[in-house]
């Protein structure tokens, strides 16, 4: 086989016998034009309302839970508390009863004969 | 084009008005440049396809990352030079190949690429340069093929013009070697 005399820091094609497929370089610059070019899409975020909405209503939902159980144990406190001024009330109506038969006249009588 | 500034890049590519229409036409100016630069490293033309798209898609990206500090195409070679490391290192991970035989990969890849047509002179100098050590291929890619200056060459690898200029010396050396070898 002939020997290559050529020096190899002195050869003309600077491509080094590599070629790239034709229209390469046309078509890679469109493609990344389109690239550039091409519109963000920006996602529609949710208006502040919609994304609250769900929580607000949450919150609504825990008041009213909580809300119904304080009403229970209220109402279960005042029928207690009821009760017992029930009792007061038929103390006090006893001592009104008590106190408007009683005349002064029959209470000096009451004392003389304590007395005696 | 070719006399814009890093300044003027900078300030086209902020506004939102020019910013499309600039990097559409940086793509269209600096393409085949970025291409060549990235085929050499990746070696084959899938591979330089995906790297491609890879790099002008990180690059529109982080646009507002590039300040004008340096220049725009030093920017997108640091990009591209990034991406190709990273997509070699991938295959590695893929199980594509193994530690340390990289150069043996891609001499095989090269050969089986339908886009690689390259003499005997060419082929046997592909397979040199793909022997040398990653920074001194890259190196030697840039400033023989790329013909870089080596002041551009600093900049996108951050390696200081001294280094560079030792780099490329013993990868010379290195492919001298490798051709009085085979003779």
């Amino acid at each position: 086989m002939k020997k290559d005399m050529r020096d190899p820091f002195e050869m003309k094609d600077k491509t080094g016998g590599m070629r790239v497929p034709t229209g390469y370089f046309e078509t890679f610059q469109l493609k990344i034009e389109e690239e550039v070019n091409k519109e963000v899409v920006v996602m529609p975020t949710a208006r502040a309302s919609k994304r609250i909405l769900p929580w607000v209503r949450r919150a609504m939902y825990v008041a009213a839970m909580l809300a119904g159980v304080l009403l229970v144990y209220k109402n279960a406190g005042q029928s207690v508390a009821d009760e017992t001024n029930v009792f007061s009330e038929y103390a006090l109506t006893e001592d009104e009863v008590f106190s408007s038969s009683v005349t002064e006249y029959d209470l000096y009588e009451y004392l003389y004969a304590e007395n005696e | 084009m070719e006399d814009r500034t890093a300044h003027d890049w900078f300030v086209l590519l902020s506004s939102p008005e020019t910013r499309n229409k600039t990097f559409s036409e940086a793509v269209g100016h600096f393409q085949e440049r970025i291409y060549w630069h990235i085929r050499r490293i990746v070696v084959t033309h899938d591979n330089a396809n995906d790297v491609m798209q890879n790099t002008f898609l990180k690059a529109w990206k982080y646009i507002d990352n590039f300040r004008g500090d340096s220049k725009f195409s030093t920017w997108l070679f640091r990009i591209a030079t990034n991406e190709s490391i990273d997509y070699l290192n991938g295959l590695k991970k893929e199980g594509q190949y193994m530690v340390g035989e990289e150069g043996a990969y891609l001499q095989e890849a090269l050969m089986a690429d339908p886009y690689f047509d390259g003499d005997a002179l060419q082929q046997e100098l592909q397979k040199a340069i793909l022997l040398l050590p990653d920074k001194q291929r890259l190196v030697f890619n840039m400033r023989y093929f790329d013909e870089m200056k080596y002041d551009d060459i600093s900049d996108v690898l951050g390696v200081s013009v001294g280094a560079l200029k030792a780099s490329y010396h013993i990868a010379q050396k290195k492919i001298q070697a490798y051709f009085q070898a085979e003779e």
